[in-house]
């Protein structure tokens, strides 16, 4: 049975920090001074702010009340602040969607009057929304907007929020290097600001902590998390005391210690009640639940899920609604097997069948394989055969589409863990060198002045060392993200031109069956138009890729000086020649690269020529590079020219395209390829010379 | 005689192929049908020796018409049109396919395979392995490996890599067991990548479900569940790198 799944995250609204004082305080002005004007707004803006961490509804209530008074006094500033209040109110009461509006209202106000900070507070708000409704895309767009507008303002302090709370959406996209940069960038800012003993700074251990937790590396979790925890004590916001709670007890489950877990779950509970977090009270209940049901209590397991059901449907959280559903219906399940009562596998029936509803709702693809198991197991003990047998099938299938998202999410846990270990290892040197420090301090005291200028310079230049090495990193990693764009945009034109399959082939080709049709030749019809699709399979198999085996692409050259032959009667033969250095399987090339070549060789030069002609295909190996050359005895293009001009046109069009197509994969692989035509006495050579590219 | 049966729901196409058999003495068509429910009883009353079924029959698939059917004392060469996924599943079972419109070379070396009776063997276990594929997602698929006495028949998931040795190519499975099969690794690296193996070096294959770890270095290292630690080609690198991320 899966353990713990519900994990936290803390993004940090503000920095204050919720104290009663301040309420009792500003409640007490709004008594004395029951005003109407614009000082009153700012007192219930303030004061519905600081309700916002441990009172909700009050909070939605006072937020209210202020844009009222704001809208009456005309004050524009004022009513986006008021908006921007019952937004997060809402979002405390997980209603998301009412709160997305107010931030929307908030946001149209603030872009009329051009106020970046708080636009960019506004957006972030509305991120956070998007992230509660798990749409992680949208979310870090917002922050990403955000963070620019942070940055115009200079503000690095919410910088390294937004960067904090990035990191956290890729988290939670298993991406899991990305996540780890934007934390450490986040750190190093706080670092930076020295703020080591702030709410944020506390978070992003926390969130670490969270990374391992994902890493499965349950021990430096375990560390991270009980640094965090004790942070957030003592700065004594309670929100973030219960998630903190919340997370240990997660991990105290996944390592076996149900009975610390439940002890932590049930503080994190009675903190969220407190606090009025629906979400919070319903999700360490749920947790509760689970912990009852693994020690198979399940009597108790149903008790804690009824209570959190109706609150999941409340916030219309969905996910959550079906694991509940889920849970209740193997409580029922694993009763039914104990009492072997039919009435218990049909409510546990009920239950999966609900849950698979909100799972779809939701899209959790793990929920859902999971519910069709236990739908084939409670339908077999039912008796329903056919249907367990739809169900394990379906649950096959769901499977399958999950391990390849886990497969990938495994592999960059994998990778990841490499990069944790480098940063690990860094932090270790760091704190070595702090030590280090220390001791150098207790001799400056003692030792003469100059040594200690001496300790002080080497400080100072390791402190540009690293730096220069934080920046040149960042650097280099932002280069490469451009260089892979630039990449990205070439490939695709390269794609765009490999595709054009060169339409004069196909007319042809066209042309020729017709002709066969018009002559009642059927075999030769028929056979014809086969090789002619085999052709274009082939071709079009082979266009998906940047490049292809030798090998490969001279069967396909082959084919197609094959069928040209046959079209045209037998007027030209051909031959191929490869140089025994060159391994045929093992060298690249661009697919159908010589195509157009040939195909000036036959239309040009061989066409036209009296008697038979002859194409040869030849590839050498000079130094690094392949040179293929095709050669023909046609009439050159001296001769062409004396035909219609008309077809010049046409034939620069086709080696064009070649042309094009080696200059873009120069410009993609930094190499140096290129094309000849060389006039012979009889005929054209061309020659393609392209680095050599191999496989392995 | 070989009794042939065609079954295909174009006219033309059993016209082609009508045509191309006319070449082949030893060969009677002895029926052309165009459906399902028609082939079914041509399949009983004819016994037929060698059929060309065409994969899309109307709007049923042959699929159906070979779950139905209950001897399997024929042999089968598929026909289609333009059908990866198809083409994809008669690889792996190790059946013969034609692709249409279909040359005259294609259709010898069918014929040939068909009379040297390389097809003959384990007709019916291929056939459960293609029936078994079509189901599954790519991670549940069976693969009929050719083998000097027949074929042998695993599931995909019990393969840790595949070595190449000149023309040959060592299947290592996870249970340790090694099989060497006279193919060439680039045709299983062909089959085998839509079930997530990945060619990290011009002699390995590997399934990427047993990769345990990759040790950074020039090219660098795999080391895979069993163990064994392989190299990976440096210009395979970075693309290998892209592949897991």
């Amino acid at each position: 049975m899966r353990k713990g799944i519900f994990l936290f995250l803390f993004i940090l609204v503000c920095s204050a920090y919720a104290q009663q004082k301040k309420i009792d305080s500003l409640l007490d002005l709004l008594h004395r001074f029951p005003s109407r004007d614009s000082i009153m707004v700012d007192r219930l803006n303030e004061l519905s702010w600081f309700y916002g961490f441990s009172n909700a509804q009050d909070g939605l209530t006072i937020a209210r009340k202020s844009i009222r008074l704001a809208k009456e006094l005309k004050s524009d500033g004022k009513l986006a602040t008021a908006y921007q209040r019952e937004g997060y109110a809402l979002k405390v009461l997980g209603r998301d969607s009412l709160a997305l509006t107010a931030y929307d209202h908030s946001l149209f106000i603030l872009r009329k009057l051009v106020k970046n900070d708080r636009i960019a507070r506004a957006l972030y708000n509305k991120g956070l929304v998007y992230f509660d409704l798990s749409d992680y895309s949208n979310s870090t767009e917002l922050y990403q907007k955000a963070y620019s507008f942070f940055k115009k303002e200079k503000d690095s302090f919410l910088m390294g929020k937004m960067l904090n709370s990035i990191a956290i959406n890729y988290m939670y996209e298993s991406q899991y290097t990305k996540s780890l940069s934007n934390y450490l960038k986040a750190a190093a800012i706080y670092e930076k600001l020295k703020q080591t003993s702030s709410t944020e700074y506390a978070s992003i251990l926390s969130n670490i902590g969270l990374l391992y937790y994902r890493l499965e590396d349950y021990k430096r979790s375990l560390t991270y998390q009980k640094r965090a925890l004790e942070l957030f004590k003592n700065i004594g916001l309670e929100g973030l005391i219960a998630n903190g709670l919340t997370n240990l007890g997660n991990l105290y489950e996944e390592t076996g210690k149900p009975q610390q877990a439940m002890e932590l779950y049930l503080e994190a509970y009675e903190i969220m009640e407190k606090i009025g977090n629906k979400l919070g009270v319903a999700n360490a209940l749920t947790n509760m639940g689970i912990v009852s049901l693994s020690q198979s209590d399940y009597p108790e397991a149903i008790n804690y899920f009824n209570q959190t059901r109706p609150i999941y449907d409340s916030i219309g959280n969905s996910a959550n609604l079906a694991i509940v559903y889920e849970k209740l219906g193997v409580a029922y399940l694993e009763l039914g097997s104990l009492s072997s009562e039919r009435s218990n596998f049909i409510i546990a029936q009920k239950n999966f069948k609900n849950s698979l509803v909100h799972a779809l709702q939701a899209g959790t693809l793990n929920t859902q394989e999971e519910v069709w198991k236990y739908l084939a197991t409670v339908n077999e003990k039912l008796g329903n055969y056919k249907e367990a047998y739809l169900a394990s099938t379906k649950a096959g299938i769901i499977e399958d589409s999950i391990n390849s998202v886990n497969r990938k999410a495994e592999i960059a846990r994998l990778e990841a863990n490499y990069e944790y270990t480098q940063r690990e290892n860094l932090l270790k040197a760091e704190n070595e060198k702090k030590q280090a420090l220390g001791r150098e301090e207790i001799k400056r005291h003692k030792l003469l002045k100059n040594i200690a200028i001496i300790g002080c310079s080497a400080i100072v230049l390791l402190l540009f060392i690293g730096v220069f090495i934080y920046t040149h990193n960042r650097d280099i990693s932002a280069q490469k993200t451009e260089a892979e764009f630039q990449a990205k945009v070439a490939d695709s034109e390269l794609k765009a031109l490999r595709s054009q399959l060169n339409p004069h082939f196909i007319f042809n080709a066209l042309n020729s069956i017709s002709d066969f049709i018009a002559h009642k030749e059927k075999a030769s019809a028929n056979e014809y138009l086969a090789k002619f699709a085999k052709i274009m399979r082939l071709t079009l198999e082979n266009s998906e890729h940047r490049e292809v085996t030798l090998k490969k692409d001279l069967e396909l050259l082959a084919m197609y000086m094959e069928l040209e032959a046959l079209r045209l009667n037998h007027k030209f033969t051909y031959s191929i020649k490869v140089d025994p250095g060159i391994d045929i399987d093992n060298t690249l090339i661009p697919p159908f690269i010589l195509q157009p070549i040939i195909e000036n060789s036959i239309w040009h030069g061989i066409s036209k020529k009296e008697g038979r002609g002859e194409i040869k295909i030849e590839i050498r190996k000079v130094n690094e590079t392949i040179i293929c050359s095709v050669d023909d005895n046609g009439i050159g293009r001296s001769g062409a020219a004396v035909f219609s001009t008309k077809q010049n046109k046409e034939k620069s069009m086709g080696l064009k395209i070649t042309e094009n197509r080696i200059k873009r994969i120069n410009d993609l692989n930094n190499r140096k390829g290129g094309i000849a035509i060389i006039d012979k006495e009889q005929g054209v050579r061309v020659e393609v010379s392209l680095p050599e590219a191999l496989a392995f | 005689m070989i009794k042939t049966l065609i079954i295909d729901d174009e006219q033309h196409c059993i016209d082609r192929i009508v045509d191309l058999l006319s070449d082949y003495k030893d060969y009677s068509i002895i029926g052309k049908v165009q459906t399902i429910n028609e082939a079914l009883d041509a399949t009983i009353k004819l016994a037929p020796d060698l059929i060309f079924l065409d994969i899309h029959i109307n709007r049923d698939s042959a699929f159906d018409y070979l779950r139905q059917i209950q001897t399997k004392e024929f042999d089968i060469i598929f026909t289609t049109a333009h059908d990866k996924y198809a083409v994809q599943a008669f690889k792996f079972s190790a059946l013969d396919y034609l692709l249409k419109p279909i040359t005259e070379d294609d259709f010898r070396e069918a014929i040939f395979r068909y009379t040297s009776r390389l097809t003959k063997y384990h007709f019916d276990k291929r056939m459960d392995v293609l029936i078994h594929n079509l189901d599954r997602q790519a991670s549940d698929i069976r693969i009929s490996i050719p083998t000097q006495e027949g074929y042998e028949f695993y599931d995909v998931r019990e393969i840790v890599r595949c070595q190449a040795d000149g023309g040959y190519t060592h299947i290592i499975f996870r249970d340790g067991h090694k099989l060497t099969v006279a193919k060439t690794l680039k045709s299983f690296e062909e089959l085998l990548s839509i079930a997530n193996f990945y060619r990290i070096h011009n002699a390995h294959l590997i399934n990427i479900k047993y990769l345990k770890k990759y040790i950074k270095g020039k090219g660098g290292y795999v080391v895979m569940s069993d163990s064994s630690m392989l190299e990976v080609s440096t210009r395979r690198k970075d693309e290998f790198l892209r592949f897991l991320g």
